[in-house]
């Protein structure tokens, strides 16, 4: 019965928990780090729930002010469930020219994630649980199996694609060109492979264009030769749907100098069946990281647009600087700005955004 | 840990904010969509017809996602597909609500997306900006006479 309890207890804890803080992916960590994504994540490709590993970082290297090992949560509900969140609350000002300034205070998201281990290391159940805004939906809900060596990895259900860096902001024009990012999973199985050097997946899945009476199928594999100060991969991805299809190739990289991660991302889209029949993107991003002290990282990011090769003059850049605060294990403040700067026919992509961001994360 | 040191940092700090920092493209040749003279048609203030809205707000804020086969939700927002993705069209996020409802604006779930009202997911565009109330107003009026695809034609 006091075990029960106890059970309860910790469940009620650990619900309470993300239903405040959350996590996403900074893909940054694993440069400075020197890491593979999974090294801190349950998930291979990263991002959502962590490790005990990934606990430990957050716990005694992230923050100014480490937790006592004998506080630290472990996320752990027994022997075979372990449950995590991630929660972004936000205030922003956006100035867009001609047009009244907005302002607020908007929950970005909270999340709940859990992970219910049937067989330790070997077979799994995955979900990533949007709790807020609106209904509760799931994001990613799938089955891992893994061999006897760790190595192999399958993956069936629905779960975010492996394309590029996973960053945390979905509104990179990287992320949002593609496609790929943490508010669009797509539903099918993923073949995985991890050894100390190389990552690689291979996805067979639905297309996310490819839901209600749509059909057609989508094609991506990535692969990413990872050593301690710097790692390069490679990522293709091929949809077939109704309203025409879509090829991507992406070729990002990230290396360590000093106090410096550097992430860079190339990205190029080609698309069919729209009005004038088929239209290539490129996309470019660039970010440093810098570790300022123990708790602080400045993060400068650059980004390029182009919405179409074939036509001139309509390119998109967007800068941002954000500065990073992690006073204590699970919470961070985040602060920054964000600039847009495209056609003068377009007030929007000429915006400013300045946040502030509250971002609880287990 | 091995690391990999060269001292031109500040050189290389430099290159990433040229990249972002050497500023969107002029516009010469292009349209209020971002698209060259011509090729959308006459250009249209804000009214509350399809032709105007594709012009104003679908091609311009919403295609950077909603176009060709990575649009989220399978919804293609496009000139060539806006219309037949949206009117009478179950929504894919909630299958009990129509994209567009002619004549029931507060029924559609495209103005619920907009206005942040949705049960399911967050406000479009997605990270914001959002729509003014007056362009959303809009939105409204064209749904509320019908949603026809051209002025004056149901």
């Amino acid at each position: 019965m006091q075990v029960a309890v106890r059970i309860v207890l910790r469940a009620s804890v650990a619900m309470a928990c993300a239903a405040i803080l959350t996590v996403r992916a900074e893909p940054y960590l694993a440069v400075v780090s020197g890491q593979q994504c999974v090294a801190c994540h349950v998930n291979p490709t990263g991002g959502g729930l962590r490790n005990a590993v990934g606990l430990a970082y957050a716990q005694n290297v992230l923050p100014a002010w480490p937790m006592p090992a004998a506080n630290a949560w472990t996320g752990r509900l027994g022997e075979h469930v372990r449950l995590g969140g991630d929660l972004r609350e936000q205030w922003t000002r956006t100035e867009v020219p001609g047009q009244p300034t907005q302002q607020q205070w908007a929950l970005d998201h909270a999340r709940l994630y859990a992970d219910v281990e049937a067989i330790p290391s070997r077979l799994g159940l995955y979900f990533d649980q949007q709790l807020a805004p609106g209904s509760s939906r799931a994001q990613e809900a799938y089955v891992r199996l893994a061999d006897s060596s760790g190595r192999w990895r399958l993956k069936g259900g629905q779960f975010y694609l492996p394309f590029g860096w996973r960053l945390e902001d979905d509104s990179t024009f990287v992320r949002q060109v593609s496609g790929i990012n943490m508010n669009a999973p797509d539903t099918g199985v993923e073949l995985g492979f991890e050894s100390p050097t190389l990552s690689a997946q291979l996805a067979l899945t639905n297309g996310v264009a490819n839901t209600g009476t749509g059909s057609g199928s989508q094609v991506t594999a990535q692969a990413v030769w990872v050593q301690s100060a710097w790692r390069v991969g490679a990522a293709a991805s091929r949809t077939n749907a109704a309203a025409g299809d879509r090829s991507m190739a992406a070729l990002f990289g990230g290396v360590r100098t000093g106090p410096l991660a550097w992430l860079a991302e190339l990205d190029w889209v080609r698309d069919d069946g729209i009005p004038e029949g088929q239209r290539t993107r490129l996309v470019a991003l660039g970010e440093v990281n810098w570790a300022v002290v123990k708790g602080h990282n400045l993060k400068l990011t650059a980004e390029y647009f182009d919405p179409d090769r074939d036509v001139r003059e309509d390119h998109k850049t967007r800068l941002g600087f954000v500065w990073e605060f992690t006073p204590w294990p699970y919470v961070q403040l985040r602060a920054g700005v964000r600039n847009w700067d495209g056609i003068p026919q377009i007030p929007v992509d000429n915006r400013r955004l300045i946040f502030f961001e509250l971002h609880g994360f287990l | 840990m091995r690391v990999v040191r060269f001292t031109p940092s500040l050189r290389a700090v430099a290159a990433v904010v040229v990249l972002g920092g050497c500023g969107g493209g002029t516009g010469e040749g292009l349209d209020a969509s971002g698209r060259p003279i011509g090729e959308g048609g006459a250009a249209t203030p804000l009214a509350p017809t399809l032709a105007s809205l594709q012009q104003n707000v679908f091609t311009p804020v919403c295609t950077g996602c909603h176009a060709g086969a990575g649009a989220p939700q399978g919804l293609r927002l496009d000139a060539g597909n806006s219309y037949a993705m949206l009117v009478g069209v179950p929504s894919a996020e909630v299958r009990s609500a129509v994209r567009v409802a002619p004549g029931n604006p507060d029924a559609s779930y495209l103005v619920q997306k907009l206005e942040g009202s949705a049960a399911v997911g967050a406000r479009m565009p997605l990270g914001g900006p959002y729509l003014d109330a007056a362009t959303i107003a809009v939105v409204r009026q064209w749904i509320a006479a019908g949603a026809p695809r051209s002025a004056g034609r149901p």
